[in-house]
């Protein structure tokens, strides 16, 4: 029967080639907007995973309860009515025993590192010029393998941290907002106690705007310098494999008082912005399918009822009805896969081509100069499927009906 | 083959009334037997051709084709027996129009993945019926005349036991029909073929061994 579909299809030259094309455009078009999406989506995700723990874990906020005050203040003696009732959120939020946490994590295999964090926002002087920013105090050496920031260095070695000592690493901007240079010294306070001293050992530029008003320290060195030395603010996880960490941050979460979250968590709102394009995707998808199965199925039912004569020849000749649904589906399934091939070359070549475009996207922290643009064989084979199967419905749907004509009904008709 | 028809009784429902096109027809076809079915339009000559040749079902009764009933058979037989040993000719020559007239000839032989042994023997068959240039232009561009003996030679293709035609000379000029007819008849001498031919053409009728009239879906015992 695949001889009689070719010779089918070569003898209706214009509609053959008008289908095949529709299809193609389909799966171009499918190719491009799936490539842009996840191609700008892995960008982003790479971004966060490079610059974000793959699991945090935090202090519950704890709030003030109106007990625990009155408890406090009054022991039990007298009986109190409050104006206007205390509430609010304690001001120590730190973990109270990170040591359980480090230990459990550093036992667990599917852990590459586990990094103390403890920021404060502090001020930074020098000569006449004060800058605020976000001092984060990190253990250097677990740092660097939960993070990506040894790759930005622009000068010196962010392990120059290690062992405390008031050292500090800063963003290149930050550095020069504050007119400061790496081996200088700043000054540096939190608005109690003095100001201290802090040697610049490094620059770095992540390519993100938050380097304008960040630095990174030792973890001890800034607890001394907030005048809370042990305390940590939240523990920083990074995994083996970062797909791991929704389900990692969930069982660690069971029964825990403080609050583990996975880079999935940290980032919802974020991440919320991809299923709105999955259902973008989807819908232009749907709209292909729906037009292109449409497309195939009209054009081989007015072919197949233009084609019942013949029809009646072949099955008045012995064959039966499987063969029949066999002569229209094959024709349905070369549109199929030939516009989809020529679609998958095509649209590859699209996405080549929209690469060299420049860009200006310095706004989204990105350094590419030009539309980024995802090559995962899964867009290819799912684009070359849904053409395939689209293909395979709208052909067998009204193939399965010329298969059911029998000879006599044809060949009545045909004569009245 | 030897063909025996018992008792068929065709009724067709046209709105809410019956209607019985055939009303107990009983006739017996030796094999090699060249037999014409003649009657007015509308006395249901073709209803019974196609009855007889398997592509249809008679209401009640029973054709045997050597003792069996095609219709006992499973699906598949029945269409190798249509395949194998069954031949047809329309009216309208009915040929596929992106094959050429060689590729129609081949199709029954093709559905059995024989359709390379058998082209010498279809190219010699187009040949002796007067198509040996033809033999690969589409039907298109042949007459009316070439396109009938093509489809004749479609269905000797398989030497099939039996050849079953409706009006096969219905649309052709006296010239082209006489040819036609001509084959016929060769193929009923030389091969043996058993041949039911419906036919409004009295001279042609005539020169079947027999001549079956049908009246208003009764056979006219007198021709028996
Ligand atoms: N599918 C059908 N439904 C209803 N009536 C039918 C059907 N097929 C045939 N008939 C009727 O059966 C009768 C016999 O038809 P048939 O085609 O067998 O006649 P015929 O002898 O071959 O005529 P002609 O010489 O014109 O070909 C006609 O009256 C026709 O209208
Ligand atoms: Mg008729």
């Amino acid at each position: 029967m695949f001889y009689l579909s070719i010779r089918q299809l070569m003898s209706r030259k214009r509609q053959t080639i008008l289908i095949g094309l529709g299809i193609t455009l389909g799966t171009v078009v499918y190719i491009t907007i799936a490539g842009i999406q996840l191609g700008f989506r892995e960008y982003m995700v790479k971004n966060l995973l490079d610059n974000q723990p793959h699991m945090q874990i935090d202090a519950n906020e704890r709030d003030i309860t109106l007990d625990g005050v009155t408890q406090s203040m009054f022991k039990d003696s007298e009986k109190v009515i409050w104006q206007i009732p205390p509430s609010g959120k304690r001001e120590d939020n730190f973990i109270l025993y990170p040591y359980y946490w480090i230990e459990r994590l550093n036992q667990d295999p599917r852990v590459n590192g586990v990094s103390r964090q403890f920021s404060v926002s502090a001020i930074a002087v020098r000569g006449g010029i004060q800058r605020t920013f976000s001092l984060q105090g990190v253990d250097p050496e677990q740092h660097v393998r939960i993070n990506t920031i040894q790759n930005d260095m622009v000068e010196g070695d962010f392990l120059a941290l290690k062992g405390g000592g008031n050292r500090l690493v800063a963003g290149t901007q930050f550095l020069e907002r504050l007119g400061a240079k790496v081996g200088e010294n700043v000054m540096l306070s939190i608005g109690k106690g003095q100001p201290v001293p802090f040697k610049v050992v490094g620059s770095f530029d992540t390519g993100n705007d938050m380097d304008r008003r960040r630095a990174f320290s030792n973890i001890q060195s800034v607890q001394q310098l907030n005048l809370t030395p042990g305390r940590i603010g939240e523990i920083a996880v990074g995994l083996i494999d970062p797909d791991n960490a929704v389900e990692m941050a969930a069982e660690y979460s069971s029964g825990a008082m403080d609050e583990v979250q996975s880079w999935v968590d940290l980032n919802q709102s974020f991440l919320d912005m991809f299923t709105i394009q999955d259902v973008i995707r989807n819908f232009i998808i749907g709209s292909i399918l729906v037009v292109s199965g449409v497309g195939i199925y009209n054009i081989l039912t007015i072919m197949i009822s233009q084609k019942r004569k013949e029809i009646a020849i072949l099955r008045s000749v012995g064959y039966n009805s499987h063969e029949i649904v066999e002569l229209f589906v094959i024709q349905g399934l070369i549109l199929g896969v030939a516009g989809s091939l020529l679609g998958l070359i095509i649209g590859y070549g699209i996405c080549l081509y929209l690469e060299t475009i420049k860009l200006n996207m310095k706004g989204m922290g990105t350094r590419n100069a030009g539309l980024l643009i995802s090559y995962d064989y899964k867009i290819y084979l799912q684009a070359f499927s849904l053409a395939f199967f689209s293909a395979l419905i709208a052909s067998y749907l009204p193939a399965r009906a010329a298969g059911k004509l029998t000879p006599i009904d044809i060949i009545r008709s045909e004569e009245s | 083959m030897k063909i025996e028809a018992r008792n068929i009784i065709k009724t067709f429902k046209s709105g809410l009334s019956e209607v019985q096109v055939l009303k107990g027809i009983d006739v017996t076809i030796q094999s090699g037997e060249f037999i014409s079915i003649v009657g007015k339009s509308g006395s249901g000559k073709s209803t019974l051709l196609y009855i007889l040749s398997t592509l249809d079902q008679p209401t009640s009764g029973q054709v045997l084709f050597d003792g069996t009933d095609p219709f006992a058979l499973n699906e598949d037989d029945l269409h190798m027996l249509r395949n194998q040993k069954i031949g047809f000719v329309f009216q309208f020559h009915h040929l596929l129009p992106e094959l050429t007239a060689l590729e129609n000839v081949l199709l029954p032989p093709r559905k059995l993945n024989q359709h390379l042994q058998k082209q010498d023997e279809a190219l010699e068959l187009l040949a002796s019926f007067g198509l040996a240039d033809k033999a690969h232009r589409l039907p298109r561009h042949l007459s009316g005349g070439e396109q009938q003996r093509c489809a004749l030679a479609r269905a000797l293709i398989m030497k099939p036991a039996i050849l079953f035609a409706d009006e096969p000379t219905g649309n052709l000029d006296s010239a082209n029909g006489e040819l036609v007819m001509e084959l016929f008849e060769k193929v009923n001498r030389e091969q043996k073929t058993t041949i039911v031919m419906v036919t409004h053409d009295p001279d042609f009728s005539k020169r079947a061994d027999r001549e079956v009239v049908l009246v208003d879906g009764v056979l006219d015992t007198s021709s028996l």
